[in-house]
């Protein structure tokens, strides 16, 4: 009977892994940099551009690359992605925004990827960088580390060694209770944990200590279990990430919370692929209230979930 | 309105933001109070700001004793900096006894404070300002910057808003707490911060540029000191109220959150106190 499960939920798994990726690739014209700026007024002026969406995308095309997995979507959407950014104009966007830096180095390592030349002048970002233009007063101590991990991707292996020190000021790192995490101390400590593992290439035993891992491993498990009990697919997602991208051995009774939390994002999902957040957006969605913008990080933090769970079953 | 008029005015509307934080508690309501112990936290050596933190302390003991404070640091740990500025301040009022401290104290005990995330530099001043208290919460693991090269460096942006003058705050306040020299604290950053506001006739940030810039960061040239001072004066004399509210297009921030009378406070206070104050400008 457990094979049985298992074999069932492998299944369902690779089809929802097909499934969110072909929601992307049908949805790819909305990732473009113009798209979804009505909205956008900076200082009281309309600013041309949004990035967001297509940085996340790029995210989850160098973590599905750096851990193997392939993938009918990711060659379009790769496509679809160099073409976009080289049409960009990165020195503007810069010039008007210091935290732009970590989508700069991210870019930069991603056409790197692909062996093609940044679409922007690499003098220009070298400078930015020596100048410490870009150097943040009072970052959150996880966007600190965004920013290291970047840097440590594109020339600057050196930054590497800050992540470890970084992530001792995060809310994991400062013993953060569990029934006082929030949100946001949960996106702090899975996207710490994305730059600490080298987005699932490196152990965390050569990053921190015995305890640490300890402790990590049991505020991993019942936060996923939290997020199961709630209503957050967004967050769930990536916690059963980290937990892969982490590589812990998990135990029968760990092995059954992962099991519960991707059965929640499976069952979440719609029927062209897309996986709102929460039950509410699921259902606006449905009836057409919802849109692109609700949905696309989940989706995105879900196809990346279901090709490294698929990949490591 | 003459200067005397000014400081009944700021005092006054002082006593109603203290009375409105007491009763509502409102994120308003503390986002006023806020503003205007980032200024005086910023520059506590001056006697122009003696009646007013009087009166905040007196208020904030309360606040202590009673265990709101405290209590605002577990509910809303994104106003971390400027509620541990009321905790400071507090000490200093008449009635302050050292159990009063006792409901943080407890709540740092029980986990409930100090182990979230919170920016960089928020986490020095807040981790300090604690320790200065007597009570330990989690060290600050990362390594401290040079501070004054990273202010400075703030020139470089292409736009400035409502932040650049809390880190401004927020560095007066770190460099206090290190007993930092002035002349070893920044001073290009600020300075370019007040020519910017002079040049647009942007009062709100000239009053409190002007005074970051004459008593707490090394002293800008005299003509500058002396065009800041002309600007305020004129304002002063025809004014009947609080200075305005900083410029639509500079107020927008994604990084914090800022209401409008305590904006407007903590700016006139900063008038009066710069206008107060006998200040020894540099020559030419």
């Amino acid at each position: 009977m457990r094979i049985t499960s298992q074999w069932l939920r492998g299944r369902a798994l690779r089809r929802a892994a097909d499934r969110s990726q072909a929601y992307l690739l049908t949805n790819s014209a909305s990732f473009a940099i113009g798209s979804n700026s009505e909205s956008l007024v900076i200082q009281g002026n309309p600013v041309p551009w949004r990035i967001k969406p297509l940085i996340e995308l790029v995210l989850f095309l160098v973590i599905v690359k750096a851990n193997g997995v392939q993938s009918k979507a990711c060659r379009p959407l790769t496509d679809m992605v160099l073409a976009e950014a080289s049409r960009f104009d990165w020195h503007e966007l810069a010039a008007f925004d210091p935290a732009s830096m970590s989508p700069l180095a991210l870019t930069l390592q991603f056409f790197a990827l692909h062996g093609r030349a940044p679409p922007f002048e690499p003098a220009y970002f070298e400078a930015l960088r020596s100048t410490e233009y870009l150097h943040g007063m009072d970052r959150l101590p996880y966007r600190e580390m965004d920013l290291q991990y970047g840097l440590s991707k594109v020339g600057r292996p050196e930054s590497e060694a800050k992540l470890p020190v970084l992530f001792r000021d995060t809310a994991f790192g400062r013993g953060q209770l569990i029934p006082r995490y929030s949100v946001d101390d949960i996106y702090s400590l899975t996207h710490a944990l994305f730059y600490l593992t080298d987005l699932g290439i490196r152990s965390l035993d050569t990053v921190l200590d015995g305890p640490t891992r300890h402790r990590l491993r049991r505020d991993l498990i019942q936060l996923t279990v939290v997020m199961i009990r709630g209503d957050n697919c967004d967050v769930l997602g990536e916690l059963l990430i980290c937990w892969i991208m982490c590589g812990i051995e998990a135990s029968p009774t760990e092995t059954a919370i992962m099991n519960a939390g991707l059965d929640r994002m499976l069952v979440r999902m719609t029927p062209d692929g897309a996986v709102p957040p929460t039950s509410d957006v699921r259902k606006r969605l449905l009836s057409g209230d919802a849109g692109f913008a609700d949905v696309y990080h989940t989706t995105l933090v879900a196809a990346i979930l279901f090709a490294l769970v698929g990949k490591s079953r | 309105m003459s200067l005397a008029r000014l400081d009944e005015t700021v005092g006054a509307e002082l006593d109603s933001a203290l009375h409105r934080f007491s009763v509502d508690r409102t994120i308003n309501s503390i986002l006023d109070v806020g503003a205007v112990v980032e200024v005086l936290q910023s520059a506590p050596q001056l006697p122009s700001f003696a009646r007013a933190r009087a009166q905040v302390a007196a208020a904030a003991q309360q606040w202590l004793k009673s265990g709101l404070l405290p209590e605002l640091m577990v509910m809303k740990g994104a106003l971390s900096h400027p509620i541990t500025l009321l905790v400071e301040i507090a000490t200093e009022a008449p009635a302050y006894r050292s159990g009063d401290l006792d409901p943080l104290a407890a709540m740092v005990e029980g986990g409930l404070v100090g182990r979230g995330e919170l920016p960089t530099l928020t986490l020095q001043l807040v981790s300090a300002a604690f320790s200065r208290l007597g009570i330990t919460i989690p060290a600050v693991a990362g390594r401290a910057e040079d501070l004054r090269r990273i202010v400075d460096k703030r020139v470089l942006r292409s736009r400035s808003d409502e932040y650049d003058l809390a880190t401004l705050m927020m560095a007066a306040q770190l460099f206090r707490a290190k007993s930092t020299p002035r002349d070893s604290m920044p001073k290009v950053f600020p300075r370019i911060m007040l020519v910017e506001a002079l040049r647009c006739g942007h009062l709100n940030w000239i009053a409190l540029l002007a005074l970051l810039n004459g008593h707490v960061f090394p002293q800008a040239p005299r003509a500058m000191m002396l065009g800041a001072r002309a600007q305020l004066e004129k304002a002063v004399k025809g004014g009947t109220d609080l200075l305005p509210m900083p410029n639509p297009d500079v107020l927008y921030s994604e990084f914090l959150e800022r209401s409008d009378l305590g904006l407007r406070l903590r700016s006139t206070l900063a008038c009066y106190a710069f206008l107060n104050e006998d200040l020894h400008v540099a020559p030419l």
